[in-house]
């Protein structure tokens, strides 16, 4: 796992070197809009199953044990005949306000980035587009906390009670187990939490530092720098492999790698140093947490 | 069209191509795809998602023209750090360009005998020419090759460590193991008629047979070896059913072997009590519930010109390295 934290340091530094850096402003943010509507879109997407409909759905937290095996508790109960019946369900718990959190999130920062292609952010923001920008950090932070706040791994007799009690009727229940052993509740799909927390960061060190102090060749050596990092990493886990199978975490290093070696040779461009240095290290992120 | 390209003696459409292959817009879809499809990997492991190609390959098979094209106004170092990116990436694809895609071996509860491939963006199953089976702890998946009695492979994987390896000209690399809803396991109560108090409760996929053994302590026997040992039982579930009929709940046919018989019965989680009374084997049976299995995801590949690769990201340390010089020289002017 060495090389893939390398990787993982290498991309997160490159991430507050663009954001601390003397590029201008208005590329900055109009990347990390962009970053932070793709986050959006693909946590909603790998979450999206079974999470009901737009305005009353929620995302679920599914319970599970640190080997990945669902949390089951088992229910005796008598059929209408009066046959005894055995069945495992799986625990599972809403997590409110999340999917549309970051739905409104998506949407606001793609109209951002949208807007970005026509305002003039060279110098001070407008009124409006620090409106704009004051919205997408607050929705930002709303998901990230709302991503933290994952239902608590102590169930008592009542909350099954009460689990169980959505399903079926009661009354037909003999008894049902409680779940014991090392368990916690997690994402079915993508947790978002580190990469909001990763995207506040850097729109935060963006505000405060609209000019930025790093200049344009000490980001380029830097970024250069960091880019040796990521290779070298890429190169560390094909020799740990023993070459370039499609391994998962193989393929989030070379990518999120490949990704990043354009920004730093197309450095003439700013908007794709900002998207790519930053973008890089948002899968690295994902794949931390699905670990 | 013709203002807005680079090359005046370029029209049409020509001008158009030349025009987005510089722009920056281009690169930074590029790259978004290969970010998303690597954020799709831990979703859906790459070398096995029908779009790869799409998201990947052609992304990748573009990006050099690119740099190419970037060199137009670069001079110095910085052209010589896009000539060696763009050849460095070519360089990669070819490098990891192999005659099969890679395919998805899942085996977890069940005995798997292919593995999923993408041909034409359909699921093709290959044949492994063996049949394989998966052991799953905490610590490490084994992988067993081989038919039962026959000669057979172990190869053991860290569940927490990257590790590629090779058996019979193709490469296993453990990607993720995960709780799979198609297979099932049975949780078995399994008690000596003449010592009914001792039970032994033993978690038994399909096809994997289990050998009990007369002191009521069990051992897996999935080489297939018979038992011999006088009082021992060999136990192997040839079909489960969530729900028998729709009606009669969770039940598995079990097929039972000691010294001296044999009974082949269907058991029901639903009348706990029935072999109880009416089993004629040495061996009191009940089916406590059926449960979901793990399952071990491997990818898997044939060996390809990895050199290629190795050079290709070589180049490119190569050109960062170039770049950073460049770079501090620039600072220095």
């Amino acid at each position: 796992m060495i090389p893939f934290y390398l990787a993982l340091v290498a991309a997160g530094l490159a991430g507050i070197l663009v954001a601390l850096s003397q590029l201008p402003q208005r590329d900055k943010l109009a990347s990390m809009l962009c970053l932070i509507c793709v986050a959006s879109c693909v946590t909603l997407n790998s979450n999206w199953a079974a999470s009901g409909g737009l305005a009353t759905g929620s995302l679920n937290a599914i319970a599970a044990y640190s080997d990945g095996r669902p949390v089951e508790t088992v229910l005796e109960l008598y059929g209408i005949s009066g046959e005894r019946r055995v069945r495992g369900l799986a625990l599972t718990a809403p997590i409110p306000w999340l999917k549309q959190s970051l739905l409104v999130l998506g949407l606001l920062s793609l109209l951002g980035f949208i807007a970005s292609f026509r305002s003039r952010w060279t110098g001070p923001l407008s009124k409006r587009e620090n409106l704009d920008l004051g919205a997408v950090l607050v929705f930002t932070a709303i998901g990230g906390l709302l991503a933290f706040q994952l239902p608590d791994s102590s169930p008592s007799q009542e909350s099954i009670r009460q689990f169980i009690g959505g399903f079926t009727s009661t009354q037909t229940i003999e008894s049902f187990s409680i779940p014991t052993g090392d368990w916690s509740y997690r994402f079915s799909g993508l947790n978002p939490s580190g990469v909001l927390g990763y995207c506040l960061l850097l729109a935060i060190l963006i505000m405060l530092k609209p000019a930025g102090f790093i200049s344009v060749w000490q980001l380029k050596a830097g970024l250069s720098l960091l880019a040796m990092m990521m290779v070298a990493s890429v190169l560390w886990r094909a020799s740990l492999v023993g070459g370039f199978p499609w391994h998962t975490l193989d393929a989030v290093v070379s990518l999120s790698a490949s990704a990043f070696i354009f920004s730093v040779v197309l450095s003439q461009h700013p908007r794709v140093v900002s998207t790519l240095a930053m973008g890089s290290a948002i899968p690295l992120l994902f794949a931390v947490l699905s670990l | 069209m013709n203002k807005r390209s680079n090359l005046p003696y370029l029209s049409g459409v020509w001008a158009w191509v030349e025009s987005l292959i510089h722009s920056s817009g281009l690169m930074i879809l590029i790259g978004l795809a290969l970010l998303v499809s690597a954020i799709n990997g831990l979703v859906y492991p790459l070398g096995q998602h029908p779009a790869e190609g799409l998201m990947v390959r052609l992304p990748l098979a573009i990006a050099p023209f690119t740099l190419l094209a970037a060199t137009y106004w670069a001079t110095g170092f910085a052209r010589l750090t896009l000539g060696l990116t763009a050849v460095g990436i070519w360089a990669i694809l070819l490098g990891s360009w192999s005659t099969e895609s890679t395919g998805l071996l899942r085996v977890g509860g069940q005995v798997a005998e292919s593995y999923g491939r993408f041909v034409s963006d359909r699921d093709i199953q290959v044949h492994l020419g063996a049949q394989v089976a998966a052991d799953i702890n905490d610590e490490r998946v084994s992988l067993t090759f081989g038919m039962p009695n026959a000669q057979q492979k172990k190869l053991t994987f860290q569940r927490r460590m990257p590790q590629a390896k090779a058996h019979d000209g193709r490469i296993y690399a453990l990607d993720r193991v995960v709780f799979d809803d198609d297979a099932h396991v049975a949780v078995l109560s399994i008690r000596s008629r003449a010592n009914p108090g001792q039970e032994v409760i033993k978690r038994v996929a399909v096809d994997r047979p289990i050998l009990v053994t007369n002191s009521t302590s069990a051992v897996d026997d999935t080489a297939g070896n018979s038992s011999d040992v006088k009082g021992d039982l060999r136990l192997k579930v040839s079909q489960m059913r969530n729900d028998f009929l729709k009606r009669l709940g969770a039940a598995v046919q079990l097929d039972l072997q000691w010294n001296g018989g044999s009974e082949n019965a269907w058991y029901f989680a639903d009348a706990p009590d029935l072999d109880k009374r009416h089993g004629t084997s040495p061996w009191q049976i009940q089916l406590l519930r059926i449960e979901g299995a793990q399952m071990a995801e491997f990818s898997v590949r044939r060996p390809s010109r990895d050199m290629v690769a190795w050079f290709g990201w070589s180049l490119i340390f190569l050109a960062m390295a170039l770049h950073l010089f460049g770079s501090i020289r620039e600072g220095r002017a």
